[in-house]
């Protein structure tokens, strides 16, 4: 690093490459669209480039004076309630990525285009907000969701999807495999050498299914499967006598402490969690505090009010020093913490500080504080958590331990070691696989691909997957949208799976083919499934009752039980040093994540999942060995590198990717990527690490080494993408504390305005002011207080308005899509880091999100410099794109401050299918397949038009087309809702009428926290923010928060444009 | 380049001497002998210049064929047909182009030739009985086969239903009908063909428009005096803009919206000036009206 220290005046940076200045983040710096953005993309061929070429000048030319003939094709018999072009939404639930969803389809003609939270769903309804009334009680948001259930549409109209059936013979159709199994079932006697290998479930109708198989075939083995499994939580739930899980209730608790634990990310009840966290999120007296401990940075570290970062090895002894600094807090006799400035402390003092304000936070708040632990963390140390919850007296009011009872119990099962085993010694002759992928997904040591070679398999998968290739007969499972199916989610509410649209590829479910195999019979899986709901509710249930289910998505009053738990006296953590921090080869630590896109790889093939910028790394397509600066340089790793690392005697290159705030001698990487047989999208995405991990609980691995290669390696990330101002670092690091804006809870307590920069001079326009005091004014607040960065938005923007994926290739080039992006800054203590000399290595590093999409700007200059009036604002206050004008000269995109408008450089989303540049899908059938999930109320952009956020301007007019219709012909606040907002499980974006005064956007805005992005250039956003305010302890804040004085408006330097006042004007 | 250098030189050099020097017959054509044969380092290579040399070549070949002078009058003329052919394509091509004559009248052809006059004027039959989306959602909607069949039903084996509008099986009307009947039959929709058609970019919302007093007959004139339906209306942009910005003459009570021959029996602009105050009718002519 060359630059002095003087020129790192900022606390906030965007990236590595930014505090290095890398060549890639100056030529990202120096313009908009990086050099060589004009050529065509590496990845295509010459061929396919004059094929592309020819067809566009084909679309271009005359085909004729008058459209094409159009038929239309209406219904024989319309069915009940259908009209076409007007959306039917439908509850259902289903299981995916490891989460329950419990969602409300909107099914377009037919097909289901998009999924969102169900708001009335026990879960999600208990947790509703309800304020801002306008007279009369209402619901504003939906009840949010997460990036995997946004996307689910997208993977439903996969041409990749297997669509047929192949036997040993070739292929087949259901009804010669229905006579295979009619002739397995006649081998099959008492079930001997059989086994059914099955993901593990929370439907009730297949666990009914399984124990019905038993019934039948009572010496048929059982081999409960998890790709991505936590031995140790079992373990420490079968400690504590729990048969189910342990489930968190965040709105109750004001001291959260997250130890290694990703609750609102990588959880299976983050979007739940997430949603309870964001209502306890406005400031003031109520607002809860939240601490995380972690390696990795995570979805929670973000948001952490107060985060250190500890390796994952050393979460153990961290644990043993808090309980034994909450049972001294409970006996009086904790020390209290010196008055040394937490930031002049060393490592270990500062574990000990942080221990310290932890443990009297929690004994202060007992009954409503909570600590959780990582899954992946040893069952002693989850043990810990359960004894300092009970100690607290959480259990019951913020911790519940449900009993959700699976139907066959642990003896009866075989784990997936023994199946193998079983398999190699001929002792299983024939399996049922029913879905799960184990060939990539199961343990690497345990080699299950060999071993179902040498047995008959009968494998329902989405894919021709890995699996696949070695089975014997491959059947096309149906997509939860296609199937009936049924789940308890972690309550225990039970809730039903409805088809929305008929089996695409033929496929059947898991359910309907253990059903063919334990009675011999196809059966309708709607009557299995009622068969099940009858048992749930005790008795036949009554048609009207079903329909009820059905109608709203969950069974009334189906909860579990929350039990006692009985904590074993024995098992206390004991009480290690902590070494000092020196980093040495053989001592670091591996630490395995879920990945936050693909999650265990399953979905691979979803181009949306790997176009998504992963919430701290913004990384695309590709997973990566994540290390701390410190420990990038203590080794000579180089972002954009490979590295080598070692654990036991193994192996693996992994790409280097270098994030501040990482904990020094931990390496993150996340599973799910190398697939070798995911499809056309997924295919060779990423590195396969499961060579480095042989066993299913391998997730945190000591005694690692990494070397640097030299090798280079393009990793595609979106941090440096549309960078602010062509002045550079110098005007960035200006800007960066007036973009972001943020105090602690003590400055707001004093000042509530403490974001409020006051505005030098009264800003002169050059243009005539709109008027926008008559009819509707649509605004938006995003509150970062309550943004977690958990991605949302980002896919249901993408899905709501048909927005394309480009490829790695094309995002490395700066050409990604999205409309909305969230940016991530960093953080940290500048006075210490500077102390330190050393820039590489930040000191106390925090995150801020901050989701960006066009902020319709009243003066906006992209308006002023559109040649062709193709940007337009409506009387409204949208800024509107009409494509068909556009002629695509990007001056709106170079003069806009913010960033936020995107050019399609090539057809993305048209003619050549929905993915661009994947030459297989360039068939017709398989380009209408995919076309099947585009929201036909957004029209698709092609080559040379610039597009961006319009406020879902679909929903603005049609909601003012249904208020007239019905009722009053008045848009009520809550009507229209923006897709990121329907999204948002913080309810963090918050959209309406900003001239109806008591809309709740109105409100927010009026809020002394609320600020407008860039004011001083005097564009009016319509989209404000509300400040981020960290509730963390006195003891633990560093120098700029200790010292920020509320009269210094944020205690930020000011751009030249703007100044501190000492009072404010109002 | 070099070699358009240098042709453009001899033009300027040309120039310089004044056309005067050189003979009226057309001297134009005719190339100095230097230029034929470039420099030896310009050989080998076929280029532009190569061309052009190629094309003076034969014009010198024709040596003897000139122009005469007296042709030189007939320039001005030329020059006049030139501007006067640019004219004539460039309104040609307007006017082909033009909403007027692309898209009014565009009358295809029906798999079943049904008379809106028989229905619609005869029967007055309201148009929603058919087109059920039309208060409710952006597409009108063609109604259903099972809409028509609630009057045309098939005969079945046991003899004509009795609700039934066409009787006789061998009546030209059911030879008519034979594709409806076929879609009853297999379960396949009857192929009708679009006749009021907007760009796909263009959302226009049929509901908006008949809930706020904005009759049929406004867009599709008077549909109950066509045998068979054409397009009446330009449908063009200015033409929806039109209306948007001065509504007044557009608007009747909504109860009135189907009646096509509906007439008011007050100034047309009085009663839409008092309805869009009634109603709060503010049509607005942003793009992002119907372009989302």
């Amino acid at each position: 690093m060359s630059q002095s220290g003087t020129e790192h005046k900022s606390q906030y940076f965007r990236s590595i490459s930014q505090l290095e200045n890398t060549p890639e983040f100056e030529q990202f710096l120096h313009r908009e669209f990086p050099v060589a953005a004009s050529e065509f993309p590496e990845g295509v061929s010459r061929r396919r480039w004059l094929q592309l070429m020819g067809a566009s000048l084909a679309l271009g030319g005359v085909t004729g004076c008058r459209y094409q003939k159009e038929q239309i094709a209406e219904f024989v018999v319309r069915p009940e309630g259908r009209i076409a072009g007007v959306p039917n939404f439908f509850a259902t639930n289903f299981e995916w990525a490891g989460r329950v969803i419990n969602a409300i389809a909107s099914n377009m003609d037919g097909r289901p285009i998009k999924l969102d939270g169900n708001p009335d769903h026990p879960l999600y309804s208990g947790s509703e907000q309800i304020d801002f009334k306008d007279g009369k009680e209402k619901k504003f948001a939906s009840a949010g969701s997460d990036v995997f259930a946004q996307a689910a549409v997208l993977s439903l109209y996969d041409p990749d999807r297997l669509d047929h059936i192949s036997g040993p013979n070739g292929d087949a159709d259901w009804a010669g495999f229905a006579g295979d199994v009619a002739g397995i079932r006649d081998g099959l006697k008492d079930g001997a050498g059989f086994a059914v290998v099955y993901e593990a479930t929370r439907s009730p109708a297949l666990q009914m299914q399984l124990q019905q198989f038993k019934a039948e075939f009572p010496k048929a083995s059982f081999v409960e499967f998890t790709s991505v499994e936590y031995p140790e939580q079992v373990k420490s739930l079968k400690a504590v006598g729990v048969r189910g899980e342990l489930m968190y209730s965040l709105s109750g608790a004001k001291v959260i402490a997250c130890v290694d634990s990703d609750l609102l990310g990588a959880d299976a009840n983050a979007v739940f969690y997430a949603r309870q966290f964001g209502r306890g999120r406005n400031p003031g007296a109520d607002m809860n505090r939240l601490y995380c401990i972690e390696s990795q940075y995570s979805v929670t570290g973000g948001v952490a009010d107060f985060r250190l970062a500890l390796r994952s090895s050393h979460v153990s002894a961290f644990m043993a020093k808090l309980e034994a600094a909450v049972d001294a807090a409970k006996a009086g006799s904790l020390a209290k913490p010196s008055d040394a400035e937490y930031s002049s402390l060393d490592v270990n003092a500062k574990i000990d500080r942080v221990v310290q304000v932890l443990a009297a936070d929690l004994v202060a708040n007992q009954g409503a504080s909570l600590v959780t632990v990582g899954p992946h963390q040893p069952a002693a140390v989850q043990l810990a958590a359960m004894r300092i919850n009970s100690k607290l007296g959480n259990f019951g009011k913020t911790v519940m331990a449900m009993e959700s009872g699976a139907a066959l119990t642990a003896g009866e099962l075989m784990d997936v070691a023994s199946f193998v085993k079983a398999c190699e010694s001929g002792a299983i002759t024939t399996a049922l696989l029913l879905g799960g992928n184990p060939v990539y997904s199961a343990p690497s040591s345990l080699k299950i691909g060999d071993a179902l070679k040498g047995i008959k398999t009968v494998y329902l998968s989405d894919y021709l997957d890995e699996t696949a290739q070695v089975a014997t007969w491959v059947l096309p499972a149906a997509h939860p949208l296609e199937s009936w199916g049924d789940v308890r989610s972690s309550d225990g509410t039970y809730g039903v799976c409805q088809p929305q649209i008929a089996p695409l590829m033929n496929g059947k479910s898991a359910l309907e083919v253990l059903a063919m195999f334990a009675t011999g019979a196809s059966v309708d899986g709607q009557t299995l499934v009622k068969s099940s709901a009858s048992k749930i509710i005790g008795g036949a249930i009554s048609e009207r009752q079903w329909k009820e289910i059905l109608h709203s998505g969950f069974m009334p009053a189906s909860q579990f039980k929350s039990v006692a738990v009985n904590l074993p006296a024995d098992g206390q953590l004991e009480q290690t040093a902590f070494d000092g921090g020196e980093l040495k080869q053989g001592d670091l630590e591996i630490v395995f994540y879920p990945s936050p896109s693909v999650y265990d790889g399953r979905l691979a093939n979803n181009g949306w999942l790997q176009e998504l910028p992963q919430p701290v790394t913004k990384l695309t397509w590709d997973n990566a060995a994540i290390v701390s600066p410190k420990t990038a340089k203590a080794f000579g790793l180089v972002q954009g590198e490979m590295a080598h690392l070692v654990h036991n005697g193994v192996g693996l290159d992994l790409p280097i990717f270098v994030v501040p705030g990482q904990a020094d001698g931990s390496v993150a990487v996340h599973i799910g990527y190398g697939r070798t047989a995911a499809g056309t999208v997924g295919t060779g995405v990423g590195h396969d690490v499961s060579a480095l991990r042989p066993n299913a609980g391998d997730w945190v691995l000591t005694r690692a080494e990494i070397r640097g290669t030299t090798r280079p390696y393009k990793l595609a990330t979106t941090q440096d993408h549309f960078s602010i101002d062509e002045l550079g670092i110098k005007e960035v690091a200006k800007r960066a504390p007036v973009l972001i804006r943020e105090g602690t809870l003590e400055q707001y307590n004093k000042d509530a305005k403490f974001a409020e920069i006051e505005l030098h001079h009264e800003p002169e326009s050059l243009w005539k002011n709109p008027d926008v005091a008559q009819g509707h004014a649509w605004g938006m607040t995003i509150d970062l207080n309550k943004c977690i960065g958990c991605n949302a938005c980002v896919i249901a923007c993408q899905a709501e308005n048909n927005v394309p994926i480009v490829g790695k290739e094309q995002v490395s080039r700066g050409r990604e899509m999205h409309w909305l992006r969230i940016d991530r800054y960093f953080h940290c203590d500048f006075e210490k880091t500077a102390e330190q000399g050393d820039f590489h290595n930040p000191v106390d590093v925090k995150v801020v999100h901050q989701p960006l999409a066009c902020v319709h700007c009243e003066n906006a200059p992209c308006e002023q410099v559109c040649p062709v009036a193709a940007t337009v604002h409506t009387e409204e206050g949208i800024n509107a794109m009409a494509y068909n004008r556009c002629v695509g000269t990007r001056y709106c995109a170079n003069n806009c401050p913010y960033k936020v408008r995107r050019f399609n450089y090539f057809n993305f989303n048209t003619k050549y299918g929905y993915f661009y540049g994947w030459s297989d899908y360039r068939e017709e059938v398989n380009t209408k397949l995919q076309s099947l999930v585009l929201n036909p109320e957004v029209t698709v952009r092609g080559r040379g038009v610039m597009e961006k956020c319009t406020y879902c301007i679909q929903r603005v007019q049609n909601g003012k087309i249904k208020a007239r219709q019905t009722g009053d012909g008045l848009v009520h606040d809550g009507d229209i809702k923006s897709a990121c907002q329907e999204a948002c499980p913080t309810q963090a974006i918050v959209f309406g009428d900003l001239n109806d005064k008591s809309s709740r956007v109105s409100q927010l805005q009026r809020d002394p926290r609320s600020y407008a992005m860039l004011e001083d250039l005097n564009v009016k956003p319509r989209t404000l923010y509300l400040a981020r305010v960290r509730n963390v302890p006195k003891e633990l804040m560093v120098g700029y928060q200790l010292h920020a004085k509320s009269e210094s408006h944020g205690g930020h330097e000011h751009s030249d444009e703007t100044h501190a006042q000492e009072e404010h004007s109002k | 380049m070099l070699h358009a250098g240098r042709v453009s030189r001899f033009w300027f050099q040309q120039a310089k001497d004044g056309w005067a020097k050189v003979d009226h017959r057309c001297t134009l054509l005719s190339l100095p002998k230097r230029f034929i044969s470039p420099s030896e380092k310009q050989r080998g290579l076929f280029s532009s210049f190569d061309f052009i040399v190629l094309i003076f070549g034969v014009f010198q070949a024709m040596e003897r064929f000139l122009f005469p002078r007296w042709t030189n009058k007939f320039l001005a003329l030329l020059g006049v047909l030139l501007l006067a052919g640019g004219l004539y394509a460039g309104t040609l091509f307007l006017g082909i182009t033009d909403p007027v004559t692309l898209n009014v009248g565009y009358q295809p052809k029906q798999p079943i030739p049904f008379s809106h006059v028989i229905h619609a004027g005869k029967l007055k039959m309201d148009c929603r009985y058919c087109h059920v989306g039309v208060d409710k959602a952006a597409h009108a909607t063609i109604p259903s086969t099972q809409i028509c069949i609630n009057c045309h039903s098939p005969q079945s084996p046991a003899g004509p239903p009795v609700y039934s509008a066409v009787h006789n099986e061998n009546s030209p009307a059911t030879a008519k009908l034979k594709p409806l009947h076929d879609s009853w039959r297999t379960g396949e929709s009857v192929p009708w063909v679009k006749i009021h058609r907007l760009p796909d970019f263009v959302y226009f919302n049929h509901s908006a428009h008949v809930t706020r007093g904005v009759s049929c007959v406004t867009c599709h004139d008077r549909i109950d005096k066509m045998e068979q339906v054409y397009q009446s209306k330009t449908l063009s942009m200015t033409w929806c803009i039109d209306c948007h910005r001065n509504p007044e003459p557009h608007l009747r009570p909504v109860e009135f919206v189907t009646k096509l021959d509906w007439k008011p029996e007050e100034d047309p602009v009085a009663l839409g000036t008092r309805l869009k105050a009634e109603k709060n009718i503010h049509p607005k002519a942003n793009c992002a009206v119907c372009h989302r």
